[in-house]
């Protein structure tokens, strides 16, 4: 297989964005890999990644259990198209990170975009469109 | 009787003030008004200090200080004598005026160089007087004939019939005793000759029964047990006495708090259910913010699905295709083949491979395009995103049902805090921490009257054995008398006393009974003449306890009931009868009379004082505040004179500025 990296990388500014994110009631109690997941998830649902400008360390890849690095492996496939992407551990993670440091831009922008709505109503909003998107397209 | 003049000389705030009280056409009504601070109750003072030398309504500031004028005092040199002086010049209706002058003259001691306010005014002589002045005449009286002469105008042990405040007037019935009202009676009745005559008769007696001792043994001991079993029956008797007392207070007390808890709708009834119902508000928020927190669980978790699902979805279909064209798991090892190739050696069956061989396995390793490791690792992943499709189609009733739950919690919320405002609606204007102690008082009034009661029980069983005990000692002592001949004279002298007690004890309950009776029938003539509520009293009754009570047509009881005007009108009522009977004609002065009436009851008590001052002479000292234009539209135009109490530039005297007189 692939290289063992051990951590995820975020871009320096993106850590206020978490801090930002883990004020709402969505992210309040979360760790670091949970909010990580799910900036990756915003990234992927809007097909928007994002080289990292500077790498700094996140996530130890320890803390990922294997239904995460079961999602983080569809999404690198998905990416590649390459099966074999799945040995390549590095590779996996490059397009996890480069997803979430889109996808956490996207949700800090919506935190500040919604001051009377609120962050989790605008959130939920958004899940009930994705969702019934991809059913009316099934 | 009327006040015809006060002059007041260097008493406190007073230095030099002169009053007087010409009579109305109508009324003899007089208004004196004054702030706070500028003497009112004072005033007061002035007269009680003058006819009785003490000063009952001084307040904790004042009591600090000494009686001459601070100014005076302040100003005056080290050696120097201040007289402080009140006057009082009263009509008594049928001689010529009495003056009652009460004077204490102070030598000034100065305190160091340069420190004048340390002056010290020390007591050195006072002196009362009563002058009776006839034709021309001046005939001082003083001592004894001068105290006689106060109580011909108001006795001291009813004065605070006479010179009262509106607390007072408050107060009377909340803290009435029976010891109380039958005081005032016994005051009235003028008792106390007859108490005076019984006591001396009994001290006689006694004195006649110890001569008996030194006729024999017998008589003395059995003398010495008649006079112990005296002093324990009284002793009993009194113990009694104190604990009805004690009985009475506490009943009304636990009434009154009763009462006012009834009237404010089961207050602790209310604040039970209030407790209750903030509770469970408090558990329902919990509630609430669990369930918000859980739904926001969900949408974090539905968010990382809903942006992994078509990904998922697609390596879900991959896995499927590579499964069902058997390329996973894979047929061959790929390891195997590689193995193979590398030593060119079968590794199934060992055997060398050909060139046609070799390349047949080289054809097979470049069809496998998918590594072991890749295999097994997407078999192990398949049953996990297959899974991932399921769970993220169950996103909108998730997040239903979280939304229902939330929406049943605040319906929740909402009604009880709409059940919390009407309780608290009911609850306003009632002063909860009043609740809450009208409460432990009610309970502390109900054991003590519990045990007030338990101990009556005791007392009476103690009297019972004294009466007893008393009635066997005079049994043996008139035994023993009878037997011994040499005491006939002593005998007949003991029986005349005991013959004239026992008529004066009568002569004295008959009296009291029929004071009680005069004073109840007065009481209740004048509340029902003066009460704005016409219907709503029937009488006053006051029992053989002393105990007093008003009831209503129904003959239902009804003190408890009374507002603080109607209160202070059934004591004002009481006031009068006993004036009508003690026959008393003095004049009324009150400080303060409508501080604690308030609204329409304030006019409505003005109006009563001043139909009382067509009668008798009444002076009212009021504050501004009291004497508001209802008020005064009430009580000046009847008015003999109305002044107003100041404090002069440096407030440290007290001056009289007339209103318009009658106005």
């Amino acid at each position: 297989m692939g290289t063992k990296r051990d951590r995820v990388f975020m871009s320096q500014d993106d850590r206020e964005r978490y801090e930002k994110l883990k004020q709402e009631a969505v992210g309040r109690g979360r760790d670091s890999k949970e909010l990580f997941l799910l900036a990756v998830a915003t990234g992927l649902r809007n097909q928007v990644r994002r080289p990292l400008e500077t790498r700094h360390e996140f996530v130890r890849t320890e803390y990922f259990n294997d239904r995460d690095m079961a999602l983080l492996h569809a999404a690198a496939v998905s990416e590649t198209g390459d099966l074999n992407v799945i040995g390549d551990r590095s590779a996996v993670l490059d397009v996890a990170e480069e997803y979430a440091h889109a996808g956490i831009r996207l949700l800090a922008d919506m935190i500040d975009g919604s001051p009377h709505e609120g962050f989790e109503k605008a959130f939920e909003k958004e899940l009930y469109e994705a969702h019934r998107a991809t059913n009316g397209a099934e | 009787m009327r006040i015809e003049q006060i002059s007041i000389a260097n008493y406190r705030q007073y230095e030099e003030v002169e009053i007087e009280f010409p009579p109305g056409d109508a009324a003899d009504l007089h208004l004196l008004i004054g702030e706070n601070g500028t003497g009112k109750t004072n005033l007061v003072n002035a007269i009680t200090w003058c006819l009785y030398g003490d000063e009952p309504h001084l307040s904790r500031a004042s009591s600090a200080v000494a009686r001459p004028n601070t100014g005076v005092v302040d100003a005056a040199s080290d050696g120097d004598r201040v007289s402080v002086r009140v006057e009082l010049v009263v009509d008594t209706g049928r001689e010529s005026p009495l003056t009652f002058r009460r004077e204490e003259t102070y030598r000034i001691s100065c305190g160091e160089e340069g420190q004048p306010n340390l002056n010290v005014p020390v007591l050195e002589g006072t002196e009362f007087v009563v002058i009776r002045r006839e034709e021309g005449d001046a005939e001082f009286l003083d001592g004894e004939e001068a105290e006689a002469q106060v109580e011909r105008f108001v006795p001291k042990g009813i004065r605070d019939f006479f010179l009262f405040d509106s607390e007072r007037l408050d107060q009377y019935f909340r803290e009435a005793t029976a010891q109380s009202i039958r005081h005032a009676i016994f005051e009235l009745s003028r008792i106390d000759l007859l108490e005076r005559v019984s006591k001396h008769l009994d001290t006689i007696c006694t004195e006649f029964r110890r001569k008996t001792r030194k006729e024999s043994p017998q008589l003395e001991e059995a003398e010495r047990e008649l006079e112990e079993a005296e002093k324990r029956r009284k002793e009993a008797v009194s113990r009694v006495g104190t604990c009805r007392g004690e009985i009475t207070t506490a009943r009304q007390k636990f009434e009154e708090c009763r009462k006012e808890l009834e009237g404010i709708e089961h207050a602790s009834e209310l604040e039970r259910r209030r407790g209750e119902v903030e509770a469970t508000i408090g558990r329902k928020r919990q509630a609430r913010e669990e369930k918000a927190q859980q739904k926001a669980g969900l949408l974090l978790e539905h968010g990382v699905l809903a942006g992994f699902l078509p990904s998922v979805e697609r390596l879900v279909r991959s896995i499927r295709d590579k499964r069902d064209s058997h390329e996973i798991p894979p047929a061959i090892a790929v390891s195997a083949l590689e193995e193979s190739l590398a030593q060119a050696i079968c590794e199934l069956c060992g055997q060398p491979l050909s060139v046609e061989a070799q390349n047949r396995v080289r054809s097979l390793q470049e069809q496998m395009e998918i590594s072991a490791e890749v295999s097994l690792a997407l078999l192990s992943m398949e049953g996990y995103l297959s899974q991932v499709s399921e769970r993220a189609a169950g996103f909108e009733d998730d997040m239903r049902r979280a939304a229902e739950d939330l929406r049943d919690l605040d319906t929740d919320l909402t009604e009880l805090q709409s059940e919390l405002a009407e309780i608290d609606r009911k609850l306003v204007g009632m002063d909860t921490a009043r609740v809450r102690e009208l409460v432990r008082q009610r309970g502390k009034f109900d054991n003590m009257h519990n045990d007030a009661q338990q101990r009556l029980g005791q007392f009476q069983v103690q009297q019972r054995l004294a009466d007893e005990r008393l009635e066997k000692a005079k049994e043996a002592y008139e035994s023993e008398l009878k037997r011994t001949k040499k005491v006939g004279t002593l005998r007949d002298q003991i029986a005349f006393c005991q013959r004239a007690v026992g008529a004066v004890d009568e002569a004295k309950q008959g009296l009291m009974a029929s004071t009680r009776s005069d004073i109840q029938a007065g009481t209740t003539r004048i509340f029902r003449d003066l009460t704005w509520k016409q219907h709503t009293f029937e009488r006053v009754w006051i029992d053989e306890d002393y105990s007093l009570g008003i009831v209503d047509p129904e003959g239902r009881e009804r003190l408890g009931d009374l507002s603080a005007a109607e209160r202070q009108l059934l004591a004002l009522s009481f006031t009068l009868s006993l004036h009508e009977v003690s026959g008393f004609s003095s004049p009324i002065l009150v400080d303060t009379p409508v501080a604690r009436v308030t609204g329409d009851n304030r006019k409505r008590f003005a109006q009563v004082l001043g139909r009382l001052s067509e009668g008798k002479q009444v002076v009212l000292i009021l504050t501004p505040d009291e004497y508001s234009p209802d008020v005064r539209e009430c009580l000046a135009p009847m008015a003999a004179t109305v002044r107003r109490l100041a404090l002069d530039e440096h407030e440290r005297s007290t001056r009289l500025v007339s209103m318009r007189d009658g106005n």
